[in-house]
């Protein structure tokens, strides 16, 4: 029995737009009979309008009433919509009787007020489904503050909550909590739901939320549900990024180590405002004039990407400090330079300063020494550094210290001893974060060695060679 | 003197007014249809071209982690079984008949006709758990086992040809049909290189020491893609392209002339006919041109120090073994040459596999993992992927003293570029006779796709439309092993 109710009161978001189209439609026609005699409707058909408006009205306040009794909605705003619905639903049977009596101006002054009633009530039952601040929310959102430096926005405030308002909390909010859960604040986000909380700190894998919203979409508990606006994979990518890095309030982006994917979607969202605007197409048509002019080879990273790759190794003629200053200009886009085997000096590095999207650089076999180093302090999504047979030495690599993203640092043929190495390595690697790892490595392996099934046959490999086993042969030869 | 340009003169002269509206409309078609067919006559928006190819795709579809590739080709398929894919099962079934469940009704190459019926052949060499991410290595790679933490061992190969020419150009081509591109000719044409004074495929050869089967150049041929993005053979022994010099009284200049006069010559042929071999023949002049300075320096073994020569295992610079190939494969890689394909023959062991295995490893262990060490030091590892392996494996059972082509499951081992270091993908049954359904197999479509995306390359999306059809190097399989990728 439960289910047939349950599909009853499903059944009022459907049935709603009856009574509203047929009402409206009857002030639509009376209004134009009054200004044309010609459209003016005749009895029979206003008959038929009216009574189907009624019997409209009642089917949807039935299932309504039935599913007010099923949903996780606000009981004020719901007792709300129920008065103004049962308001319309007697108004709209008065007007049949009305119009059977043929009182026309009673009729007249009801059915206003029916269209009255009509409004208010879909008003408050969109504020239900779509949350209170719908209709307020389509304008432009007013302009955050936003910080000039991508690195120092707020990932909570500033990334997730945006997303989350948009495709979460119609339904996980004020007034609709289905679940019991509700996401439009940071206080009773950490509340969670009925299956408890939303999100395990540190761990997306394991969070409730991103466990829905991986479910096939056919699922029954995706979320979004089917049919609603989806994430993005984008979105996705932050969620699970921040969730990650332990779904914190507070921190900001350059203190949660973003991952390239992360990058790449901010730099395109929030370009740097220090950076000069410059549309892509122009940076590729600098890029080309750059191409010709100093001889490197320069390319877009891939297709999908807003960044450059420069190779200076193969170019002729030679690369030099000068042809470096040439590159100043469009800095920003570059995410990858190789200027090993050419002419720079510490003096040309200065150039480097402006790259801060620079991940990989190449600098073996070039004249640098330690004193060019402090120029790539600032790099700081610098993950590979390549500066074999180059004079640097301990004293270089104390300004990589701050480089958190360095992977990978190739010192061959350098005077750089492995205790300096190391120390850099102690400063760099989050040990933290690692051990976190290790332990859920651990854990999930636990987890794989308990559900695993086993079918022990002892020691044999298949049934028709039971009676021919006999004691390993000794090795051939 | 005869004037060089004397026939275009003259054709000049002879020109009247239809025949130059005629040849205006041709050359005006053949600018649109070049256009289309090469993408550099367009580049416009992106970072422009000095004439060199940049590839039909000008970026790759996404970010790519390979930029170059080594491929060391074990030609005549290397046995698993004793390289990297231990199986302690069947060397307890050594001599003892084959189980039958695992090879009824399964084609099987040369065995068919053994006298006593297939029986189990284990491996009288040890493995060794090495480095940090414990992979078993064979004591017969003693020097491969100290690479262990850089490759990432693929023991679930697996193809469709079960003969040596025929398998080659499988892994190559992905097809056996004579005409379809190789990889390298794929992956110059998608992305071209990023040299332009050398030949962007370039392939060596060496030996083992017995009678083995021979290489045809088919199998580095650019099939129906322009014949610009076919591999080139260089010598192994002595300069590797001959007829490098200038013949005497010739000096660089005249030659610059000539190049210069023959490329405008070729180029009116080229816009009467309309053949795209004409243009491969003006840039492989060009090519050509560049390679009388460019080959002799990158042949010159003798400012490698002694310690790298040591580290390979070189013991005459340029003997043609397969350890002055590999030191001239870092150097092409280094000079921005996109595939190096090494050949290396001696594997096919039918016969005394327990002698010539030994010997064959020991030709290319040093090599090999000196190869990755000499990349890595360098910074060249990051962007240049390295794949070891043949075009088969072997049978877990014996033939006489050796073992036959097999090719439900073989090995190979692939480093840098974006490959993930340090695990095993993949695995094979208890005997080692077939890869096991476990989502980690990988037939030679998969490796393709998977190689193909660590070069940014969606294949999905490289085609080429030829006799009506988009062709694609994994015709229409390949999955790619995101496992491995990183």
């Amino acid at each position: 029995m439960g289910t047939v109710w349950n599909l009853v009161g499903r059944l009022h978001p459907v049935l709603v737009h009856l009574p509203i189209g047929t009402l409206v439609l009857l002030g639509a026609l009376e209004v134009a009979g009054l200004l044309s005699p010609k459209l003016k409707l005749n009895r029979p058909i206003r008959g038929v309008i009216v009574i189907s408006a009624a019997a409209c009205a009642l089917a949807t306040t039935l299932c309504g009433w039935v599913l007010a009794r099923q949903g996780d909605y606000d009981p004020t705003l719901v007792s709300r919509h129920q008065n103004l619905g049962l308001i319309t639903a007697a108004l709209s049977v008065a007007l049949v009787l009305l119009h059977r009596l043929a009182w026309r101006r009673t009729y007249g002054t009801t059915l206003v007020l029916a269209l009255i009633a009509l409004g208010a009530t879909g008003h408050i039952g969109g504020s239900l489904t779509h949350g209170e601040n719908y209709l307020t929310l389509a304008r432009p959102a007013p302009a955050m503050t936003l910080p000039t430096d991508p690195q120092a926005l707020v990932v909570y405030s500033h990334l997730i909550h945006p997303i989350i308002e948009q495709r979460c909390v119609s339904c996980h909010g004020p007034a609709k909590s289905n679940g019991e859960l509700q996401l439009h604040s940071w206080e009773a986000f950490q509340k969670g739901g009925e299956h408890g909380a939303a999100v395990v700190a540190g761990d997306a894998s394991r969070s409730l939320m991103m466990e829905r919203i991986f479910l096939p979409i056919e699922a029954k508990l995706h979320m979004p549900p089917k049919g609603k606006p989806q994430l993005t994979d984008e979105e996705i990518t932050l969620l699970t990024w921040w969730i990650d890095a332990g779904a914190l309030p507070e921190a900001k982006v350059s203190e949660l180590a973003p991952s390239a994917a992360v990058d790449n979607w901010l730099a395109i969202r929030f370009p740097d405002s220090r950076e000069p605007a410059m549309d892509w197409n122009s940076v590729l048509k600098i890029a080309a004039t750059l191409e010709a002019k100093v001889g490197v080879i320069i390319r877009q990273s891939a297709a999908d990407r807003q960044s450059l790759q420069i190779n200076a190794r193969l170019a002729s003629p030679v690369i030099g400090d000068t042809q470096l200053a040439e590159l100043s200009e469009i800095a920003f886009a570059i995410e990858s330079l190789d200027l090993g085997e050419t002419n720079v000096t510490d003096t040309g590095l200065t150039h480097l300063k402006t790259m801060r999207n620079l991940r990989r650089l190449h600098l073996d076999r070039t004249q640098i020494t330690d004193t060019g180093l402090q120029h790539l302090s600032a790099l700081s999504r610098l993950e590979v550094l390549n500066l074999h047979t180059t004079a640097v030495s301990d004293a270089g690599l104390a300004h990589l210290a701050g480089l958190r993203r360095l992977k990978a640092l190739h010192v061959w043929q350098t005077n750089v001893t492995r205790e300096a190495s190391n120390r850099l390595a102690e400063k760099l690697n989050d040990h933290r974060r690692l051990r976190r790892w290790r332990d859920q490595a651990f854990e999930l392996n636990n987890k794989i060695m308990d559900h695993t099934f086993f079918a022990d046959h002892g020691e044999s490999i298949a049934p028709s060679n039971l009676e021919a086993r006999v004691p390993p042969a000794p090795p051939v030869k | 003197m005869i004037d060089p340009l004397h026939h275009v003169r003259q054709r000049q002269v002879a020109w009247s007014r239809r025949t130059f509206l005629g040849q205006s409309a041709q050359a005006i078609g053949a600018l649109a249809l070049g256009s289309l067919l090469n993408p550099r006559l367009l580049a416009s928006a992106g970072p422009s071209t000095d004439g060199k190819w940049r590839g039909v795709l000008r970026s790759p579809h996404f970010l790519p982690r390979a930029k170059r590739i080594i491929q060391l080709s074990m030609a005549g398929g290397p046995s698993h079984l004793e390289t990297f894919d231990p199986k302690p099962r069947l060397n307890a079934l050594h001599g003892q008949p084959f189980p039958e469940s695992f090879t009824k009704g399964q084609q099987l190459a040369q065995l068919q006709h053994e006298r006593d019926g297939l029986r189990a052949r284990g491996s009288p060499f040890a493995f060794t758990r090495c480095g940090l991410s414990g992979q078993m290595i064979c004591d017969l790679l003693p020097h491969t086992q100290t690479i262990a933490d850089d490759i990432c061992i693929v023991r679930s190969m697996h193809t469709e040809q079960i003969n040596h020419d025929p398998a080659h150009a499988f892994m190559n081509a992905g097809s056996i049909t004579k005409g379809r591109p190789s990889f390298g000719s794929w992956t110059l044409y998608g992305l071209g290189a990023e040299a332009d004074n050398l030949p962007g495929y370039i392939v060596l050869m060496s030996n083992g020491p017995g009678n083995d089967q021979p290489i045809s150049a088919r199998q580095w041929s650019a099939g129906f893609l322009p014949s610009q993005f076919q591999g080139v053979q260089f010598q192994s022994k002595g300069t590797p392209v001959h007829y490098l010099g200038n013949p005497d009284g010739i000096c660089q200049s005249m030659q610059r002339q000539l190049i210069d006069e023959l490329a405008v010559l070729n180029g009116l042929s080229a816009e009467k006919t309309l053949d795209s071999e004409v243009q491969t023949r003006i840039a492989q002049y060009e090519l050509a041109f560049k390679m009388q300075s460019s080959v002799p320096e990158l042949a010159d073994l003798s400012k490698e120090p002694q310690s790298t020569l040591d580290l390979y295992g070189i013991k005459n610079p340029g003997d043609g073994s397969f350890a002055s190939n590999c030191l001239l494969a870092r150097r092409l890689v280094e000079r921005g040459v996109r595939f190096v394909q090494l050949y290396h023959r001696g594997w096919d062991h039918h016969s005394n596999i327990d002698a010539n295995l030994p010997a064959a490893c020991k030709l290319v262990d040093q090599a090999s993992a000196a190869l990755v060490k000499d990349l890595k030091r360098r910074g060249l590892l990051d962007d240049t992927l390295v794949i070891w392996g043949g075009e088969f494996g072997r049978t877990p059972m014996g033939q006489g003293s050796g073992r036959d082509h097999h090719i439900n499951a073989f090995s190979i081992w692939m480093a840098g570029g974006g490959i993930r270091p340090g695990i095993t993908w993949g695995s094979t049954d208890e005997l080692g006779y077939r890869y096991l359904d476990d989502g980690q197999q990988m037939h030679v479509h998969d490796l393709h796709a998977t190689l193909l995306a660590a070069f940014g390359i969606d294949h999905e999306r490289l085609t080429y439309r030829y006799q009506g059809r988009d062709f694609r190097l994994t015709d229409v399989h390949g999955k790619i092993a995101r496992g491995i990728l990183r």
